[in-house]
């Protein structure tokens, strides 16, 4: 995901960048208080105890995790549970990926998109539980028996993508992968 | 034991808001209920979670050192009520 | 009386036997580091299959072990540390300190102490039998279905996980009504909840959370070996059972599981630091409250493990704001902390260095535990070793540092020996190093995309990183063998010291140390400090024969009862190895077996109960004249008997909860024909009725409510091919379990004056009878309105 290959990718690594750079201020600015009080004793002895609480546990928290989880869930809103017009069928097997593309034919193990357009993918499972991930194009989506989830894509360039299944699913589970080949002409409609 | 019980009434309410609303919003995806009124029922679950919760902390308003936790805590179940379940004012019911 | 002569008597009668006696033994001392010591044996085989994994991963392709090897180890380190090293381990640490710091003799029910150690120790050795012998589970340590269900895990593996840590769990579950029932009522006189040390409010809301959150683990064991063994459909979803039922009940579980870790590791933080701060705990009433937040909204996160399963984003959303919520309870504890230390004058010491781990690796890892709640990023690092890194920071800095800041500062309390302090500093130092050397680099391994649970991989880039992990590993292991041999040196040549070496001033330090097995020679009233108990100027100084310890009034401390222990039995092994009997004939299928242990354990039960001492009022010193707990308003097993229904009303919820789920959720319903109780159902309820009427001659109603339920499981058909009428069977066979104990204790009470434990089981069961009875309609209704 530090390679981003499509929008839903782009989106979630933008998240990243911004939640790593807080967490390492926030996380230098935690040990700098502790190791400033454990090593210069009576330093904060002028400061209130209920200014600790309070500013620490409520004021500058909750505003931080309030923005963090508005942007996430903005951003969730306009990546999950989208549609898509182009539809590819992506049933997970012990251990084996077949897909299957709108004009009836199918393939193993290679996931063929079309490079620059959006592309529902729906996931199925006849056995035990697995996970459809193809990590620089965007999140996962566990195909489960019984169920079928849906995931929308998009491949910006042709090229050759890695993909797992990242649900553990007995011995054959590190075998079970694919790749997915973005094509810029298709032609599978 | 009573006042004991104050001190959790709080989340007490939280938690029945919480799975009313997460069973309200699973049940009526699943039988298709239509958004608008599926989005109308389950604000009035989180109105009602909040207002609920208003009972504890009105309860709790005097009373030592157990009563003062009493009542942070049952401002923080009010205000978690509303925060974790905002979800339904603004996303998508399904 | 002189102090040594009360020491003579005392320990006379509280003391426990050598050589076999102590296989009887009861006392909370000898208990409580039973407990810790034999987490720790497991700890160190948990360390083990790390390291067996961190030696595989160390290169691509390794051929080390084969995949199905790897899936055990894997599977089992999880398992160990979650369940065998964490969770036994802080009960220990609890049922070894409450007391003391509460003032009180000992638990208020030894022999369940017992019990329960007992039945952590079997369940833990049947694990780790099965790992020697190459037949332990490895599905995993979250055991989805249907990965673990019969027909992708033939053999014996699974069934040990479920069976093995269901026997476990009785220890966690018994743990939980004890320590909830002795923090409430045996403290030292005047001992009000609001001036109750720290750590009793942290064991009070962590033992609450147990009695809920274990329950839905035990029911979903207990339907997923049922469908192994019997072939009820729960979680097939070719008939009509659903695999998400099992993650639901798993993780509702699995995610409070990580708090019930961590809040014990927090109240030991927040009783060390005001120490070595030398200022009391700022914020007091801010972190009770805060303790009871994060009880509570740690229940509400459980969905963030299943933000991939294909739920509407709406409902993950109330998940996703209730993980960041859980943030400001932590951070308003980490700032009472931190403004402990400010108000004090802080002091380094070796407990400190750990703390210091814990502020260094906790607050990473938390601060990666927000990451993931944001639903679009964990989508991404769901699964990869990002996830494996932070649960590392979090379990690691929020409980491992922690209790080895505790083994530092009361392992004098249990030895009488001070650190020497030779290799502290060493083997802290290389911990930590080797922590994060194995687990920083591992976040970006994750981000890469290396997902969890790979024998083998191509890029050599990860290996570069694998690489670095594995060495980190190896460096952490030996600053473990560092640690124990420095714990080792403290306790044989450690400097001797007279009371209360960090000058704490809570009450587990106003006693000799090593502590007596009396702990206090009189029970403290008011205030009071060591030489003074000593001298008989508490509570309850004269000995009697009897184990007495003080009952209080649960929140203001007034003395109410004087509490008689029972003395050391070997009735808590017996019982424990029947219900090993149980558990074995069930993994072994000797199906005809499992109920002759089931009624050896039910007659053993019954047998605890033969030696109770007769009511009384009895003069507990300083002119108190007290009932003793047979003559007292609220005896503490009658509370028990309340915590006990909750626990168990917990479970039922969650079998109510998962039929409902599966007639709305699974694919295949409705069910092609449905499946009714018919007239049977209407004599059980008959039953309950009459029981809830007439709860005090409940035998009879409960005799007619077991046979309703009887006759509704016989003429039930076509439980393993629908799981509707699995459900029901389910249902109807809970309700003829409940009735079943009920007309049990009905005529256990008949034979007794005091009918009120009895009477509480009988209405609760009758509710359950009338709830499971008329549920059928219930289910039917959701499913037809789902189709």
């Amino acid at each position: 995901m530090l390679f981003p290959a499509g929008p839903a990718a782009q989106g979630i690594a933008t998240l990243w960048w911004w939640m790593f750079w807080g967490g390492a201020a926030i996380f230098a600015l935690m040990l700098a208080l502790f190791l400033w009080l454990l090593l210069r004793p009576a330093a904060g002895q002028g400061i209130p105890a209920r200014w600790w609480i309070v500013g620490g546990g409520l004021v500058f928290p909750l505003p931080v995790l309030a923005a963090l989880t508005g942007a996430a869930l903005w951003l969730g809103e306009g990546t999950l549970g989208g549609t898509a017009p182009t539809r590819i069928e992506a049933e997970a097997r012990m251990w084996q990926w077949q897909f299957r593309y709108p004009d009836g034919s199918a393939t193993t193990d290679v996931l063929h998109l079309p490079a620059g357009r959006d592309v529902e993918i729906v996931v199925t499972s006849p056995d035990v539980i697995h996970s459809f991930w193809i990590p620089r194009l965007g999140g996962k989506i566990d195909a489960i028996p019984g169920h079928a989830n849906r995931i929308v894509l998009r491949a910006d360039a042709p090229g050759e993508y890695g993909g797992v299944c990242a649900e553990y699913c007995g011995t054959g589970h590190v075998d079970m992968s694919f790749t997915a080949v973005a094509e810029a002409d298709w032609g599978r409609e | 034991m009573r006042r004991l019980a104050l001190l959790i009434a709080g989340f007490v309410i939280w938690s029945a808001a919480f799975l009313a609303v997460y069973a309200l919003q699973a049940t009526g995806c699943a039988i298709g209920m239509e958004a608008g009124l599926l989005r109308g029922l389950l604000i009035l679950c989180v109105a009602v979670g909040v207002a609920a919760g208003a009972v504890p902390l009105w309860l709790a308003r005097r009373g030592g050192v157990l009563g003062q936790s009493a009542t942070i805590a049952a401002a923080a179940a009010m205000a978690s009520t509303l925060l974790t379940l905002s979800g339904v004012f603004w996303l998508g019911p399904c | 009386m002189t102090p040594i002569r009360r020491h003579k008597e005392l320990d006379r009668i509280w003391r426990t036997a050598p050589g076999w006696g102590r296989l009887a033994a009861v006392n909370h001392t000898v208990i409580g580091k039973r407990f810790m010591l034999t987490a720790l044996v497991f700890f160190a085989i948990g360390g083990l299959l790390a390291m067996l994994i961190r030696i595989q991963l160390a290169s691509r392709q390794s051929e080390f072990m084969e995949p199905g090897t790897y899936a055990q180890v894997f599977t089992m380190h999880g398992t160990i540390m979650m369940f065998l090293f964490a969770i036994p381990f802080f009960e220990g640490l609890a049922m070894y300190l409450l007391p003391k710091m509460l003032g009180a003799r000992d638990m208020a029910f030894p022999r369940l102490s017992a019990y329960g150690y007992w039945c952590y120790l079997f369940g833990g050795s049947i694990l780790i039998a099965a790992l020697l012998m190459g037949a332990a589970p490895d599905a995993g340590w979250f055991m989805y279905a249907p990965l673990s269900s019969a027909t992708y895990s033939p053999g014996i593996n699974a069934d040990i996980w479920l069976l093995g840590i269901t026997f476990v769990e009785i220890s966690a579950l018994s743990a939980a009504v004890e320590m909830l029932v002795s923090i409430l009522m045996l403290r030292a006189g005047g001992m009000s909840l609001d001036r109750m040390p720290i750590f009793g409010w942290y064991m009070l809301v962590v033992a609450g959370m147990m009695l809920v959150g274990f329950p839905p683990l035990i029911l979903g064991s207990l339907l997923l070996e049922a469908e192994r063994a019997f072939g009820l459909p729960f979680f097939d979803p070719t008939r009509g059972g659903d695999p998400l039922l099992w993650q639901h009940l798993f993780w509702l579980f699995g995610h409070p599981e990580v708090y019930i870790i961590f809040l014990p590791a927090a109240g030991v933080l927040s009783t060390i630091i005001p120490v070595f701060s030398r200022h009391r705990l700022v914020g007091y009433r801010a972190i009770v409250a805060a303790i009871v937040a994060m009880g509570f909204l740690s229940f509400g996160l459980w969905v963030h493990h299943m933000y991939a399963t294909g739920i509407p984003h709406l409902s993950l959303s109330f998940f996703s704001i209730a993980s960041a919520l859980v943030a400001v309870p932590t951070a308003v504890q980490i700032f009472s902390w931190l403004a402990t230390m400010a108000a004090g004058r802080p002091r380094f010491s070796i407990p400190m260095l750990h703390v210091f781990g814990f502020m260094f690796v906790f607050v990473c890892g938390g601060l990666s535990g927000v990451m993931l709640a944001m639903v679009p990023f964990d989508l991404q690092a769901h699964d990869t070793h990002f996830v494996v890194a932070h649960m590392h920071y979090v379990l690691v800095g929020g409980f491992v540092f922690p209790m080895m800041a505790a083994a530092y500062y009361w392992l004098p309390h249990m030895t009488g020996r001070q650190p020497v302090q030779h290799l502290s500093h060493a083997a802290f130092w290389t911990i930590f190093a080797g922590f994060n050397l194995t687990f920083l680099g591992m976040h970006l391994t994750g981000l890469l995309g290396m997902t969890r649970r790979v024998h083998s991989y191509d890029d050599p880039w990860w290996e570069v990183l694998n690489f670095i992990s594995s060495m980190g590993g190896f460096v952490t292991t030996i600053g473990f063998a560092l640690l124990a041999l420095d714990l080792i040196l403290l306790m044989l040549f450690g400097r001797p010291f007279r009371r209360d070496p960090w000058r704490a001033g809570t009450l587990e330090w106003a006693m000799p140390t090593p502590p007596p097995s009396y702990a206090f020679a009189s029970i403290p009233m008011g205030d009071a400090d060591g030489p003074s108990l000593a001298a008989g100027k508490g509570l309850l100084a004269t000995p009697r024969g009897e184990m007495e310890t003080l009952g209080v009034d649960p929140l203001t401390g007034r003395p109410e009862q004087i509490v008689i222990l029972p003395k050391p039995t070997f009735l808590p092994l017996l019982t424990a190895l029947a219900t090993g009997g149980v558990f074995l004939s069930l993994l072994f299928k000797l199906y005809l077996l499992a109920p002759v242990f089931a009624v050896a354990v039910v007659a053993l039960f019954l047998r605890w109960t033969a030696a109770m001492p007769a009511p009384a009022v009895l003069d507990a010193g300083q002119g108190l004249m007290l009932p003793n707990h047979r003559a007292a308003r609220l005896p503490p097993s009658l509370l028990a008997m309340r915590f006990i229904i909750a626990a168990d009303g917990a479970a039922f919820a969650s079998l109510v909860f998962g039929a409902g789920f599966l007639a709305i959720s699974a694919p295949g319903w409705p069910p092609a024909d449905w499946p009714g109780f018919g007239w049977p159902a209407w004599v059980a309820v008959a039953g309950a009725l009459a029981a809830l009427a007439l709860p005090g001659r409940a035998l009879m109603p409960q005799v007619v409510t077991v046979a309703g339920f009887a006759a509704i499981l016989w003429h039930m058909e076509g439980v393993q091919d629908h799981a509707a009428p699995a459900s029901l069977a389910a249902l109807a066979t809970w309700g003829a379990v409940h009735a079943g104990i009920g007309a049990v204790l009905a005529g256990w009470a008949a034979g007794q004056e005091d009918k009120r434990l009895s009477v509480q089981w009988q209405r609760y069961a009758a509710l359950v009878t009338v709830v499971a009875a008329t549920f059928p309609l219930l289910l039917r209704l959701l499913a037809e309105g789902a189709a």
